[in-house]
């Protein structure tokens, strides 16, 4: 069953001869427990893709369909009401709020949703836990590495039992042993905890840990190809990669 | 230089709201000082040609030190003088014009009495009707163009006045084309008859004096003085001195309000510049990467603060102008209507623009310039440094300083000094701004759990928020907490002030009736009531006393004082005073006997003199010394350097038989409503008194403090206008800092309303946190007061300002809402793509 249905997803900035297309006629099928990468050069329209169908933005034209939601007639409260409970979003970087702990951090989602703060806090720490960071849930962002850091971020996603976790570069601020740790995170989150996870990378690396690569350029889905999860798909995606 | 003008611009314009929040703080603070003063010399022209045309060419004007009338042979002695051209004698008396039969009044004239020949050598009168006072003239009056036309009387109708026999019925001889005056409506009658109709026969108040032309004043003056002795004074006319340096203080006074306003405006430019370095800081740090020198980074702040600087400026001289123009259109009415004076339009003159200038920019440069120099510390290094996440270090050394200035506030405070415990409610202030940043966090954190019953997990965020830049939110407190403090310093005032009035009044009015002159405090201004008036109330059944008070004055070393003539025997029978030194029974009896007086605590506290002391009074009939029996006061001679004697010691002292106020005791179930018509009929013959019952007399006291209470309300919300400003300012400037911020929360589930609210937790906590150290340093600002009005002998119990708190924290509350309103908007319309991806 397909999670996630973009038809001829577009998005245009600006208008007139300003405008950018940043956008340009995306369809694609998620389906529920597929670990999906996008990849690209710069600029094609990666971020632009996960933001609307995270619901941060409106396509120009176009749809996305969440678990056969429609989400472009819902309103702004909605819309807010899906990412609250149903789409974990983790960023590159400035992802959490310096001034909460990392508990606090992740307990954020289920305080806002009026959810007990003992009982909001007792499920960000059982997920800090899981995550490795059981010894450092009191401790501010500023005194973890940007590894944990990103650790905190994904325990604020899935704490809210989400169906989809968008990624927007999440190891791109970390070193190779941190990301591969990270990424590996996201895999287990689709193997052992059953969520779907839509990544965006530059990394082929990091991007072979994923069932499905989706190759974008100039705002259009290019190349798509499925890995097999063995030791040469890295290699594969490279050479994809060079060939684009 | 072009490259810093550039930047400057652009930053001020890419932050419009709080550019624009900068600068009306300016513009406030400008307007205030400019429009004051640019209104003050056009006031004071206002009150100057009305003097001018009300004097005539009279060179001198000798009166009595005391005020007081005195014998008219005097003016004998002026006239032997050599260099007098000529010298005439007057006596005048301010009272209300009764009701004509029909006309909307009653309206206050000087009833003034000349004799017709000699003020014509000195005083022109332009008639417009009719013709001036003649010899032999009795019942005549002259009256101003102005008044016939109010009250519609012609040359030969009648024009009834109060007197104290009653009112007496006077012809109108003429009118007069002109009538400029300061205060009351002159009205001119023969000498004799005023004379008689005040009860003060042989007895003048004034003499105007005409010097021969080519002499020196100044000589004449001097052998004046020197014949006439210490009793009396002479005033030389058209210099104006003591009436310029009175506006002069009244001029300084409203100064002194303008440049607090800027000195706050300082304070937000302060605030402002600071954050602005944080948000600017890795801009900074890259343009030193790139090669910019430390003063092209402090030049970029200046111009910033130096641009809202001239822009607050500009637009503050043309409100200030507006402000003067507004004030003038509002009160014109009111002062042609009470005292015949016409403001013109508000004065420029290029001392007043230079001065609002100078200090406006002078003033919010100052408060630039300690970011500006911080900028210019930044080190490249920062620029390549991850994101500065705005936390800030609370400073120890300064919290400490903080806690010693209030420590030290104390002991000054304890020495009971008036001179050191002001500067003890200084460091106060002080030490409170210094310590503020610590109490940030403890604050916080329990204000927060009654903010949780509102707010639940933006409570949360707020709070931290704050605790992550607790010498921004102190600074920002700080300004919430000036203005409570000043609220409930003022409130507490007020209530200090109520509840000893409401003692007073309890303690020594025991009347059940007053009969009183139109105007409240006792003065010599008032027409007195002649005694036969005592014998006709005693007389009404169901009166068992009554009781008068009779007014003079006297000079206690140079100072005038006022005398108060009660007869010791019947007087505490009725009324009463409130004793604060000797014994009650005793200094009533003492009073009756020999030169004894009891003196208020106004009068004591000036003189250094306490019971068992002499003071040597001046009076008009030359200097006699009194015992002090007791210091005691009533009501309505609190705040007047005041004396107490027997009302025989009056007459042969003072002169003075005439009753000024009088009080009714009723006996024990008599008819009240009965006593009290048969004295409104009794008196329906002297407009200028007011009977009244003790009930209300009450209200109607009641009602004029509500009315003055108006006033202070007005102070107490132009002060919440900084605090507002600077809230607004620093709440602007954490939505933009945190603008990366709320869009993760916004993208991770946060709703608009959430955002605002979290906005709104964090200004009410700043607010609270202002209000309550507010209210601390109001209670002591309050207790301060009360002490020094003590000092100056009006003694009033300190009431704790519950009130006073209670509104502070109200209007705390208020700014905080109110000024988190635009920022909570802003932050909770920000587009969430957009806030993602700025940096
Ligand atoms: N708010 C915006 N206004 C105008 N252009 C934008 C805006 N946001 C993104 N773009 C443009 O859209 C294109 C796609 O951006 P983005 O999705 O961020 O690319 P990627 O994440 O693949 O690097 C880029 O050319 C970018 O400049
Ligand atoms: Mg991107």
């Amino acid at each position: 069953m397909s999670l996630v249905i973009t038809d001829n997803l577009t998005k245009v900035y600006g208008s007139g001869p300003a405008a950018i297309t940043a956008l340009d006629g995306v369809s694609l099928h998620i389906q529920s427990g597929e670990f999906v990468a996008v990849m690209g050069p710069s600029g094609c329209g990666k971020s632009t893709l996960l933001h609307l169908i995270g619901g941060l933005d409106a396509p120009t034209r176009g749809g996305v369909t969440l678990d056969n939601k429609e989400l472009t007639s819902l309103s702004d409260d909605d819309l807010t009401l899906i990412r609250r409970r149903q789409i974990g979003f983790i960023f590159q970087f400035f992802n959490l709020i310096p001034v909460l702990s990392a508990e606090e951090n992740a307990a954020l989602p289920l305080m806002l949703d009026g959810v007990k703060p003992a009982i909001a806090r007792e499920r960000a720490r059982s997920w800090l836990n899981r995550l490795g960071m059981g010894a450092r849930v009191h401790h501010r962002p500023n005194q973890l590495s940007g590894g944990e850091q990103q650790r905190v971020a994904i325990a604020r996603a899935l704490v809210i039992e989400p169906m989809l976790v968008l990624a927007d570069e999440p190891t791109g601020n970390l070193d190779s042993r941190s990301g591969e740790e990270i990424v590996g995170l996201l895999r287990q989150a689709v193997d052992d905890w059953g969520k779907t996870v839509l990544m965006v990378t530059h990394d082929p690396r990091i991007a072979s840990f994923a069932d499905r690569i989706v190759f974008l350029k100039d705002g259009r889905i290019i190349d798509e190809t499925r890995l097999s999860g063995i030791a040469g798909d890295e290699k594969m995606v490279r050479d994809r990669l060079t060939d684009i | 230089m072009i490259m810093q003008w550039l930047l400057a611009w652009r930053y001020l314009w890419a932050r419009k709201l709080r550019t624009t929040l900068t600068i009306l703080a300016i513009v406030l603070g400008v307007a205030l000082l400019f429009g004051l003063q640019t209104l003050m010399p056009s006031i004071m022209q206002g009150f100057r040609q009305s003097m001018m045309a009300a004097t005539g060419n009279v060179d001198l004007v000798i009166t009595h030190v005391t005020g007081a009338a005195f014998d008219q042979d005097v003016l004998l002695q002026v006239q032997e003088i050599q260099g007098v051209a000529s010298a005439t004698g007057m006596l005048s008396s301010e009272l209300p014009l009764p009701n004509q039969q029909e006309g909307p009044l009653p309206l206050t004239i000087s009833l003034t009495g000349v004799d017709p020949i000699s003020i014509q050598h000195i005083q022109q009168f332009p008639m417009a009707e009719g013709r001036f006072l003649m010899p032999g003239d009795q019942y005549a009056v002259v009256i101003p163009s102005t008044l016939a036309e109010k009250l519609g009387v012609k040359v030969g109708d009648g024009l009834r006045l109060p007197t104290a026999h009653g009112v007496a019925e006077m012809t109108v001889m003429g009118i007069l084309s002109s009538a400029v005056a300061v205060g009351a409506t002159p009205i001119y009658a023969p000498l004799t008859i005023v004379q008689t109709l005040l009860n003060k026969p042989h007895q003048i108040n004034a003499i105007r004096v005409l010097y021969q032309s080519g002499v020196d004043p100044a000589m004449v003056e001097s052998l004046i003085k020197a014949r006439l002795g210490p009793n009396f004074q002479t005033e030389p006319q058209l210099t104006l001195g003591a009436f310029d340096s009175a506006m002069q203080l009244g001029e300084q006074f409203l100064a002194i309000f303008g440049i607090m306003a800027l000195f706050l405006a300082a304070f937000i430019i302060f605030i402002t510049f600071r954050t602005l370095i944080a948000e600017q800081r890795r801009d900074m740090a890259l343009l030193r990467t790139v090669g910019a020198s430390r003063r092209t980074v402090i030049g970029i702040v200046f111009w910033q603060a130096m641009f809202e600087a001239i822009l607050g400026t500009g637009v503050g001289l043309l409100a200030g102008y507006g402000l003067a123009w507004l004030m003038i259109l509002g009160f014109n009415p009111l002062l042609r209507e009470m005292m015949h004076i016409e403001i013109e339009a508000p004065v420029i003159t290029a001392s007043n623009v230079t001065m609002a200038v100078g200090l406006g920019v002078g003033i919010s440069l100052l408060g630039a310039i300690w970011p500006a120099l911080v900028s210019g510390k930044i080190s490249p290094l920062e620029a390549l440094s991850s994101g500065w996440d705005g936390v800030e270090a609370v400073k120890k050394g300064r919290t400490r300083l903080g806690y010693l200035l209030l420590l030290f506030a104390i002991i000054l405070f304890i020495t009971g000094e008036l001179g050191l415990i002001s500067l003890g409610a200084l460091l106060m202030l002080i030490g409170h701004v210094l310590i503020l940043p610590a109490l940030v966090r403890p604050l916080a954190q329990n204000l927060t759990r009654p903010l949780s019953w509102f707010f639940t997990s933006e409570g949360r965020i707020a709070q931290a928020n704050l605790e992550r830049q607790p010498n921004r939110a102190a600074l920002t407190a700080a300004t919430v907490m000036f203005s409570t403090a000043i609220v409930v310093a003022i409130l507490s005032m007020i209530a200090s002030s109520y509840g000893a009035f409401a003692n007073y009044v309890d303690e020594t009015l025991g009347a059940d009736f007053l009969i009183l002159p139109s105007s409240l405090v006792l003065s010599a201004g008032n027409l007195a009531l002649s005694p036969e008036i005592e014998r006709e109330i005693e007389a009404i059944e169901g009166v068992e006393a009554v009781a008068t008070m009779r007014l003079s004055q006297g000079l206690v070393q140079g100072t005038p004082v006022q005398i108060i003539g009660i007869d010791p025997n019947v007087y505490p029978r009725v009324a009463g005073l409130a004793f604060k030194e000797g014994d009650e029974t005793n200094a009533f009896q003492d009073l009756g006997q020999g030169r004894h007086i009891i003196v208020n605590g106004i009068l004591a506290s000036q003189m250094g003199v306490g019971v068992g002391d002499t003071i040597r009074i001046n009076t008009t009939t030359g200097e006699h010394e009194y015992n002090i029996v007791a210091i005691a006061l009533d009501l309505l001679n609190a705040k007047i350097s005041t004396g107490y004697i027997s009302q025989p010691l009056l007459a042969s002292d003072f002169q003075e038989t005439n009753d000024m106020v009088i009080l009714v005791k009723a006996k024990p179930h008599a008819h009240n409503q009965a006593i009290e018509q048969q004295l409104q009929a009794l008196f329906a013959d002297y407009p200028t008194f007011t009977v009244m019952s003790f009930a209300e007399f009450k209200t109607s006291m009641d009602k004029m403090i509500t009315q003055g209470l108006v006033f202070y309300y007005l102070i107490v919300l132009i002060m919440a206008i900084p605090a507002l400003l600077a809230m607004m300012n620093t709440l602007t400037i954490n939505v933009i800092e945190r603008t990366r911020e709320i869009g993760v929360l916004r993208a991770m589930g946060a709703l608009r309303r959430q955002v605002q609210r979290m906005i709104l937790a964090e200004a009410l906590l700043m607010a609270m946190l202002g209000a309550l150290l507010g209210a601390l340093a109001g209670i002591w600002l309050a207790y301060l007061v009360v002490a020094g009005l003590s000092f100056s002998g009006f003694v009033l119990a300190f009431q704790f300002p519950w009130v006073g708190i209670t509104v502070a924290l109200i209007l705390g509350l208020a700014i905080g809402a109110l000024a988190a309103a635009l920022p909570a908007r802003q932050a909770a319309r920000l587009n969430i793509v957009e806030a993602l991806r700025y940096e």
